[in-house]
């Protein structure tokens, strides 16, 4: 008997350590939602296809969901890695994937989406002087959706100087606002980034242009989307600009320039041009001038002298971060 | 001794196959929840967008089935959208589509009752600028327990065809010159399926009624890598195609008095990367249920998108009629001017 064991031993041995090692550490369960951010009408991606595990292949590795994080798994154990998912009323949930290898070894992964209204329209009151605006919140950002019209009006041959009084130019029927020089739209040069936007509102950064390029990304259409009646509620007018050393209201009905501020170079001069009939390659687009070819992109003619945004006066939309 | 060691290697033996036969097992485990199924191919000349949707009540259905008996099928009250997201997914567009109760089909995909499909009028954004992709997704959100599908697809770009200098519309076609003047130059995308195909349309003149008639040739080319010096095919559009491609589709009929030519179309449609996968799993359907692709993420089906460009108008010269009315392979067919 002891000789028989002795013969088995050693097969057996080799069988359970070295043939088939016993799994012992769980996978790595990698998942990701898509969108991060929705609406309640929103159906969300889940995808654990990224999950690892040291001894079981991918395609074998299963996973479940819950939805809520609740303890109530919304689907059974399957090797299919992706899951949808629609949240039926706004708030920030957590979702739970947990995946599990071939030795039954289970580890989860916990995530938050966020279900609100990503486009909502509202107003506020600019508290210095009782004027409504309305405002449209776009992702991350409220916009004003109506160009500002902060200070006192004054005539177009006026040259506006620093004099503690925010002055702007309107055009002749006072159809598109209130048009600020750069200075006075950074309060006289003193506040170049909340410039003279209501309390707790901005002046737009580049980077803020950046978010709205991400959601025309398409470039055709764009006044579908962008212009009054727009999609995204925006309601940008073509408002043009006021030459100030010509004299001359140039670009209504037909371009929009706002000013814009870039944080990390305050005080310089920036544009933001959009045409209403944009070919495939005018897009939104931040012209700085210093640009090459700035003159010529803003069309600027040789009788208005040198290219200076200083003789430019541009509407000005303020922004307020999303709380 | 002889036994003893047959019971040594039979414990190993067992061993070792028990070892290995706990691993790479695969659960199949059927569901006996319906399975739902979309079937979608949107285009940018859609005027409408038609989603179809059903669910098999059979779970043990082959996806070939699901989409062609009837008596397996039931249409489900759903919520279905189609969104235009960014590449990030924020949704920036979204249609609701709405349930309607069309005619019996006769052929084709739900090719009988119950014929319900959901429609939306056609989103205006479906024609993107060259280098960039829009992507359309499509969400179903069925009623009763939750239950949500999601599916996604590219807007293939308008594709165009480059015609050789002897090839214009409403010019007459010379089926007779150098070939590359009647060579059609053919983008092929890598990462799309793309279709060609050629019409040509004649007239048939039975009991003194002259009825239309056309013959279609097309050629397919797979979404799949190639070679970068192919990403270009040419099409020549010589007497050796042409006549070949009339004697193999029109038969000699004694019914027919007469027939007439009268123009050729040429089109190409490019579909995306979905229509490619689906369109090859159908050509290599097997009897196992996850052999038809589906890219529905909690069901099954399609939903993928096409754009089509179409040149008509292409007539034939005097010479080249004349080779097709008297020609000796042809003359049978009573082609005359």
């Amino acid at each position: 008997m002891n000789q028989l064991l002795s013969r088995l031993a050693a097969p057996l041995i080799i069988a359970l350590s070295g043939c088939n090692p016993i799994d012992r550490n769980p996978p790595d369960c990698l998942v990701r939602v898509f969108p991060e951010q929705g609406d309640s009408l929103t159906v969300f991606l889940f995808d654990g296809a990224g999950s690892v595990d040291d001894m079981t292949e991918p395609w074998q590795l299963k996973i479940r969901w819950d939805a809520e994080s609740d303890g109530k798994w919304e689907t059974d154990f399957s090797i299919s890695k992706q899951f949808s998912w629609r949240f039926p009323t706004n708030g920030l949930y957590s979702v739970t994937g947990e995946v599990q290898d071939g030795a039954g070894n289970r580890s989860t992964n916990t995530f938050i989406v966020d279900v609100r209204e990503v486009f909502r329209d509202s107003s506020f009151t600019d508290s210095r002087d009782g004027r409504p605006y309305p405002a449209v919140l776009l992702v991350n950002r409220w916009w004003m959706s109506e160009n500002l019209m902060y200070g006192q009006k004054t005539e177009d041959f006026v040259i506006t100087r620093p004099n503690g009084i925010i002055e702007y130019y309107a055009d002749q029927n006072d159809e598109y606002g209130a048009y600020y020089t750069w200075s006075e739209a950074t309060r006289e040069g003193e506040d170049s980034v909340a410039g003279i936007c209501p309390p707790g509102w901005r002046l737009p950064r580049k980077k803020d242009i950046r978010e709205i390029n991400d959601l025309v990304y398409f470039k055709k259409n764009l006044g579908k989307y962008l212009l009054e009646d727009g999609i995204l509620g925006l309601d940008l007018r073509l408002s043009g600009r006021f030459v100030r050393s010509a004299g001359k209201w140039d670009g209504q009905g037909s371009r929009s320039s706002l000013w814009i501020n870039d944080g990390t170079k305050p005080g310089r001069f920036k544009s933001w041009a959009l045409y209403r009939n944009s070919s495939e390659t005018d897009a939104l687009a931040i012209v700085y001038e210093g640009d090459w070819g700035a003159a010529a992109y803003e069309g600027w003619p040789i009788d208005w002298g040198e290219f200076n945004y200083g003789q430019v006066a541009l509407p000005v939309r303020c922004v307020k971060d999303y709380q | 001794m002889r036994k003893r060691l047959s019971i040594e290697y039979f414990a190993v033996l067992a061993l070792i196959l028990a070892g290995q036969g706990c691993r790479n097992d695969i659960d199949l485990v059927l569901s006996s929840d319906p399975i739902p199924v979309v079937y979608g191919i949107i285009s940018p000349d859609d005027s409408i967008h038609r989603i179809y949707l059903t669910q098999s009540i059979n779970p043990m259905d082959s996806p070939g089935n699901l989409t062609a008996a009837p008596f397996v099928v039931t249409v489900p009250e759903a919520d279905v959208f189609l969104e235009l997201r960014t590449p990030e997914g924020l949704v920036i567009e979204r249609s609701r589509l709405r349930r309607v109760q069309g005619l019996p089909r006769m052929e084709g995909i739900f090719r009988a009752e119950p014929n319900v499909h959901y429609e939306c009028a056609a989103m205006n954004i479906i024609d993107p600028a060259p280098g960039t992709m829009v992507l359309y997704t499509l969400t179903v959100a069925l009623s009763g327990n939750p239950h949500f599908l999601y599916a996604e697809t590219e807007i293939p770009p308008e594709p165009s065809l480059q015609f050789g200098k002897g090839l214009h519309t409403h010019t007459p076609v010379n089926l007779f010159p150098e070939q590359t003047e009647n060579e059609i130059s053919i983008y092929l995308p890598d990462t799309l399926w793309t279709e060609f195909h050629v019409v040509v349309h004649y007239f048939e003149k039975i009991n003194q009624d002259w009825q239309h008639q056309s013959i279609r040739y097309k050629r397919n080319y797979p979404a799949v890598i190639r070679n970068s010096d192919t990403r270009t095919d040419h099409f020549n559009l010589d007497e050796g195609w042409f006549f070949t491609l009339i004697i193999n589709n029109i038969k000699k009929d004694p019914l027919v008095q007469a027939r007439r030519f009268d123009h050729m179309e040429f089109g190409v449609t490019y579909a995306s990367r979905a229509f490619n996968d689906y369109y090859r799993s159908i050509q290599y359907e097997s009897d196992l249920d996850n052999s038809l692709y589906s890219n529905i993420v909690s069901g099954m089906g399609l939903f993928c998108a096409s754009n089509s460009r179409h040149y008509s108008g292409f007539m034939l010269n005097p010479r080249s009629l004349d080779s097709l009315m008297n020609g000796i392979c042809t003359r049978g067919l009573k082609f005359v001017e």
